[in-house]
Order: structure tokens, then C-alpha cells, then sequence
């Protein structure tokens, strides 16, 4: 049995589309079996909610009389990019502020802004013919500005690795707090609610795949950075570690901060709780068999990060059964773990696109271009001596 | 009924767990159906490390 996008979007219209979250498929399924659960089902509902470092927003002020040419731009005391046209700026979310550092970064400034409140905007130039104005100091809102919107380079890992820590001294991480002697390991996605965990293979998630984001209907606007298809996979397809990932748009006026909030991570830096929900349409059998994955089916692996360096050692492989249980054994020693990406209120976003879709308020949008399912990895950066190896752009 | 050391703003807290690593003692603990988290007050040693981790600022010493 198949269905097409255009006939759950029918049903959706109609208000008949039968809508369930990636948990609650896996029981649906043991019940009535696979073929009952195609003809019944059209859409699963799967979501994350996670610290999710690499985003920001583009917003446009407006021009001012006389104009400025923005070189330098700061929101609350935060910097902002200025390399852009006159009055365009990108905001990134762990840009730390100048007075308070990490305990108010961009995350704070874009979160502020969705909350309607007013920030300060402070920019200066050099001043051209066009834009004479050398300095400008003013208060700003979303309703005052024009576009304001969310653009994430890299949100919604699938599949992401675990932290741990065998030295004697605690380590603040972007894994949060590893404490010493390996007490405690850290893990940070949803598990068999995670997006790109229930569509293994991109069949549906890819480019122009409308989604939930922040509270808004955005889109997928491209692979995400660091995007790596090339990891090995387990037996159900599942990437073994953090694979591929999501380039993400929305629409900051539409979006709630009950679901993407600014985040403070001790020791290390800011972040931003980005939620993110993807429908995912269950066209045939082997959709069906993808969203009915489970925590138990999921691996990834332990790093140890007390060895600072790009490739750490491996501790264990685990699989996310084990992660939630709240304990993984290792070497006969129980060791606690705890996650940094809240499960409940991925549980929240998942029910609430559950809800939006069943009220026909969110339909669904096949993507306009696959991802690569398997690419060539992923590069890393080498440090060389700039000065003897590089003298063709001699650009100084 | 223990007295409570620490206060946590429940419409804000995101139940993300992250405290939960901060806690030595097991006062923080997130519950394995609902994943909310929950304070045993009985537990907690008034250490602060709580506090500090919060990543939404959402954990207060009470006094």
C-alpha cells in the first residue's frame, strides 16, 4: 500500500489524517501489525528539543534619516555581523555580550526579541555620500524592524555521541559537566523521537520539508554544516554517531520562546534550546518500518573526553535503552548518565505537531530536493605554516 | 518533610536535565516516564553546584 503526499494532504484538509508521535507508532504497530498500521496511519510525529549552538537570525532595522551604513552593530551588548549590506545583520546565538558575557548572548538578544521586548541598538561607521549618518543609537522591537528570521547553519543532529570523563578533574564541556573518574556520561538527542533517526535514509527530510520550528512553521533550507553521511550504519540504517544535519529557516515573529529559549552551558559558552518538530508522512511500508525504530535499536558511542584532541578514544559503544535506563556498566562499574536534551518537552513538540496537523493548521511539503544519503565525510582542518605553503593569493 | 534548599521555577525549567549532572547527591533526578524533573529535598547538601549549571537560570538557593 502507498499513499502520496497529495492524498494525506487531502486527508489533512478534511480533517481525517490520522496523526501519531514516533513513541507512541511503536506500540500502535505491536498491536495491529504492519499492514493494518499503513492503512490506518498517515503521518508520525518526531521532534527534539536541544541545545543547538549553531544558529542565529538575519534581521533587517530598517533605514534611519539620515542612513547609516552599519560597520559596527551591537544588540544589548552583544555583537552583531556587520559585513553585510547597510542595515543587515546576522545575530549568532553564542555570541558572548560585552558587560555580561556568556550570561547574556545572542541567544538572549533573538529570545528577547520573540518576546516583543526592546533592545538596544548601538552602530557605528565611517560615514559615506550615500550613508552620511556615522553613529546611531536607538531602541528597536520585532514590530519595529523589518525581516527578522531564524537561519541555523547546523540544527537537529541525527544521532549525536556520548561524553564521558577518565581524568581526575571535573571538565565543564558543550556536553555539559563531566565529572572526574567517569561518574556520569552525558548524551543529547531524543532518541526514537529524534527526525532524521525515524527517516534514516532522507526520504522525506530534505530541502523545502516544512517543519516546526521555534514555534513556527519554517523550512529545511539546506544539508546542514558538517553534515556526514558517510558514518557507518547499524542493520536498521541508524548512523553509528553524529551524521547528518539540518540547515533550518523560521520566521522569528511567529515563534514562542515556550519552545526555543537561550541557554547558559557552565564553563563553556551559550547555546540556544532550539525545538524543533518534523512530520513525517508515512507513504509505504518501509516508512512505516523506519518510524517504528526504538531507543534499543539506537547506538552511538562513549568518547572520552578528557583527551583534548580532535579524535578521542572510545569507551563503549551504548545504545539509548541504556542511556535512559540512567545507568550504562562499564568494566562492572554502574555509571549514571544524564542528558542535556529535554525529553519532555520533545514529547511537548511532537503532541503539539500531532495536534496542528490533525486540525488541518500544518500540512505537508515534499521536499523539492534529496539529501546525499551517503556523502564523503568530513574534512578536517589542517595547521600548516600559511607562509611557505600558500603563495599563490598573495593578497598582502 | 525535609526543608527545602533550593527553588525551582517550574514554568520556566525545560526539564533538560542538565542540573541532574551537577548532582552528586541524586536530589535532582529526572523521572524515567515523564522525564520532569523532581527534587528529593531529604538529599540535597545546600552545595549550589545545581545553581550553577542551570543553563535558563531557573534554580535559586531558597535563604
Amino acid at each position: 500500500m502507498r499513499k502520496s503526499y497529495e492524498e494525506i494532504n487531502n486527508r489533512i484538509k478534511e480533517g481525517k489524517a490520522v496523526v501519531v508521535t514516533a513513541e507512541e507508532i511503536i506500540s500502535i504497530v505491536k498491536e495491529k501489525g504492519i499492514e493494518q498500521t499503513l492503512k490506518e496511519v498517515d503521518v508520525v510525529t518526531t521532534a527534539t528539543f536541544s541545545p543547538m549552538c549553531s544558529s542565529g537570525a538575519f534581521l533587517n532595522f530598517g533605514h534611519s534619516d539620515p542612513p547609516i551604513r552599519m560597520e559596527k552593530i551591537t544588540l544589548n551588548g552583544v555583537s552583531a555581523y556587520s559585513g553585510l549590506a547597510a542595515v543587515d545583520t546576522y545575530i549568532g546565538a553564542t555570541e558572548p555580550s560585552e558587560r555580561d558575557g556568556i550570561k547574556y548572548a545572542g541567544s538572549h538578544v533573538i529570545c528577547d526579541l520573540i518576546d516583543g521586548k526592546p533592545v538596544h541598538l548601538k552602530a557605528s561607521s565611517n560615514g559615506t555620500d550615500c550613508y552620511p549618518r556615522k553613529e546611531i543609537d536607538t531602541s528597536i522591537t520585532l514590530d519595529s524592524i523589518n525581516e527578522a528570521y531564524l537561519f541555523s547553519p547546523r540544527n537537529c543532529y541525527q544521532n549525536y555521541a556520548a561524553a564521558t570523563n577518565s581524568s581526575n578533574k571535573t571538565l565543564y564541556t558543550y556536553m555539559g559537566i563531566l565529572n572526574p573518574n567517569m561518574d556520569n556520561i552525558t548524551y543529547c538527542t531524543s532518541g526514537e523521537l529524534s527526525p532524521l533517526v525515524n527517516d534514516p535514509y532522507y526520504r522525506t527530510i530534505g530541502i523545502g520539508t516544512r517543519i516546526f520550528i521555534g514555534g513556527a512553521q519554517g523550512f529545511i533550507s539546506w544539508q546542514g554544516t558538517q553534515f556526514n553521511t558517510s558514518r557507518e550504519r547499524s542493520e536498521k540504517g541508524i548512523p553509528l554517531g553524529p551524521a547528518a544535519t539540518l540547515a533550518v529557516i523560521g520566521d522569528l515573529r511567529m515563534m514562542n520562546t515556550n519552545y526555543i529559549k537561550p541557554a547558559v552551558i557552565e564553563n563553556y559558552g551559550a547555546s540556544m534550546y532550539v525545538g524543533i518538530g518534523i512530520p513525517i508522512p508515512i507513504l509505504d511500508e518501509e516508512m512505516l518500518r523506519h518510524v517504528i525504530i526504538e531507543n534499543k535499536d539506537i547506538y552511538t558511542s562513549v568518547f572520552d573526553y578528557s583527551v583534548q584532541r580532535r579524535e578521542r578514544p572510545v569507551v563503549c559503544k551504548v545504545n539509548y535503552e541504556q542511556l535512559r535506563s540512567g545507568f550504562v556498566e562499564i568494566n562492572g562499574k554502574n555509571i549514571r548518565t544524564n542528558t542535556l536534551s529535554s525529553l519532555y518537552k520533545s514529547r511537548e513538540i511532537a503532541n503539539k505537531l500531532k495536534e496542528l496537523i490533525t486540525n488541518g493548521e500544518f500540512m505537508l511539503q515534499e521536499p523539492i530536493q534529496k539529501f546525499p544519503v551517503r556523502n564523503n565525510g568530513l574534512k578536517s582542518l589542517e595547521v600548516c605554516d600559511y607562509e611557505k605553503k600558500d603563495k599563490v593569493n598573495n593578497y598582502e | 518533610m525535609s526543608k527545602e534548599i533550593i527553588s525551582i521555577n517550574k514554568k520556566e525549567c525545560v526539564h533538560c536535565g542538565i542540573c541532574t549532572a551537577a548532582c552528586t547527591t541524586g536530589a535532582l533526578t529526572l523521572d524515567s516516564n515523564t522525564w520532569m524533573l523532581e527534587y528529593d529535598a531529604s538529599k540535597c547538601i545546600n552545595c549550589g553546584l545545581c545553581v550553577m549549571a542551570c543553563p535558563l537560570n531557573v534554580i535559586m538557593k531558597v535563604s
